[in-house]
């Protein structure tokens, strides 16, 4: 954790607060942002990409997501429950089976209006943010 | 911190203590897919379980970009709470030591809501015609009698057949071979299962072990009780498929009867409950109305024990099937 650096400009509990308020905040965040993300990539590559590949996929597009690898598996699985993706298992020459996602026609239907709603959040954020600039 | 992948699988499965046994393993597919992965495209190989110091360098930086497993189990508890049929109202907290009373009981804990007033009797007992599960099971039993004989006839033929030929060089492979279809079949049920009797069940196939030689994995088949219970169910399922097919054809059977008969008779002047040959039996008019009344309860009294056996099969399956937390 850098962020608890020598120089920083409050004590030890503050720096503690001001941490752990930031994991609250990115945890409470990533929950519908990194779904969307998943549905626009699988959409987007139009084929069938096991759960590694995406998380190296993911990577590539700006720092990579803000959340760990592990957390968007259960993020895949719970998709799939929805309908928006399904997945079918196929052994690897390399180690264990893999699991291929690939996006539905209700995930293809569904993207249109998440990014919708994506566009709306962003610019309402983006404005109230502009306004309390220091 | 775990040095290797499967310290990391075990600390997760610590973390998921007291979860449902069916996440904890989709848990650990997951993590062991994308970890070995990660190990394979670093340069290390995928069945090693070394402790050397380069590799388990790069494993503490694999596992970090993957999260703890304490993070990865936050995570699979809170997508749990998506899923489209909620059968658990609170999620399971996370176990900070393996085994933990509290958390167990927790996980048990009933939905929210269900102290509410519950509805009138009379909605719960004829509101069963209009539930899907019921139908589902019906379908469930039906389809067990013939799932049924086939698991029957491929564990008795795959065990007396590895028996016979265990003591020639071709045993051992077709013991494999019969194993691995075991699993598979072991897992095609529980999807069924899954679908048709609403019950979570494992979404990903067993895990297989990775490291150790050709011998080392045949002991760890035949020496896993989970082989050998799966087995026990799928021999069960003969008997029990067909007192689940008997027990739905002769419910819905003598259901039916009671409500056509009247219609039946009226139309035809004969109802074909014959004593011999030449003479048989006509129902009195004034008990016909309560013959069709009679066939309605009859109906919905063996939706109710369907849904019931439904769920009762449902359970004992998981414990066959799936592997108990530890």
């Amino acid at each position: 954790m850098t962020e608890a650096s020598t120089d920083a400009p409050f004590s030890g509990e503050e720096t503690t607060v001001i941490a752990a308020s930031v994991r609250k905040f990115q945890k409470e965040l990533s929950a519908g942002i990194v779904s969307l993300a998943l549905l626009a990539l699988l959409a987007r590559a139009g084929q069938a990409l096991y759960g590694y590949q995406i998380a190296k996929d993911l990577e590539a597009f700006a720092d990579g997501p803000p959340v760990k690898q592990g957390t968007l598996y259960p993020v895949l699985r719970s998709l799939e429950a929805s309908g928006l993706l399904v997945s079918r298992v196929e052994p690897s020459v390399s180690g264990p089976p893999r699991r291929y996602y690939s996006v539905t026609d209700a995930g293809r239907q569904a993207l249109g209006p998440w990014q919708d709603t994506w566009n709306r959040t962003r610019e309402f954020i983006d404005a109230v943010l502009e306004e309390y600039r220091g | 911190m775990a040095e290797n992948v499967e310290r990391y699988l075990r600390e997760l499965q610590t973390a998921l203590a007291g979860a449902d046994p069916a996440l904890i393993q989709d848990a650990l597919f997951d993590a062991e897919e994308h970890l070995r992965s990660e190990m394979v495209a670093r340069g290390f190989a995928a069945v090693s379980g070394g402790t050397a110091p380069a590799e388990a360098a790069a494993f503490a930086a694999v596992a970090e970009a993957y999260g703890s497993p304490q993070e990865v189990a936050t995570a699979y508890l809170d997508a749990q709470e998506f899923k489209p049929y909620a059968t658990t109202g609170r999620r399971a907290p996370i176990a900070t030591t393996p085994g933990d009373p509290d958390a167990v009981a927790t996980a048990q804990a009933v939905p929210p809501g269900e102290a509410a007033a519950s509805p009138p009797w009379w909605k719960l007992f004829f509101g069963v015609v209009t539930d899907a599960s019921a139908y589902k099971a019906l379908f469930y039993m039906l389809l067990s009698l013939g799932t049924g004989i086939a698991y029957f006839t491929v564990v008795v033929t795959g065990l007396s057949t590895s028996a016979g030929l265990i003591i020639l060089i071709i045993g051992i492979p077709f013991l494999l071979l019969f194993l691995g279809v075991v699993r598979g079949l072991s897992f095609l049920e529980g999807r069924l299962i899954e679908t048709l009797l609403e019950t979570r069940m494992p979404r990903r196939p067993r895990p297989e072990i990775q490291s150790g030689g050709f011998f080392q994995r045949i002991l760890f088949w035949v020496t896993d009780g989970r082989t050998w219970l799966a087995m026990a169910f799928m021999v069960l399922m003969l008997p029990l498929g067909i007192c689940y097919f008997s027990i739905v054809v002769s419910g819905f059977g003598a259901a039916l009867w009671m409500i056509a008969v009247p219609f039946v008779q009226l139309a035809t002047g004969h109802t074909y409950v014959n004593y011999d040959s030449l003479q048989e039996f006509i129902f009195p008019v004034w008990s016909l109305p309560l013959m069709v009344i009679g066939g309605a309860l009859l109906f919905v009294i063996s939706l109710h024990i369907i849904r019931l056996i439904g769920r009762g099969h449902a359970a004992f399956a998981k414990v066959m099937l799936v592997r108990p937390a530890k």
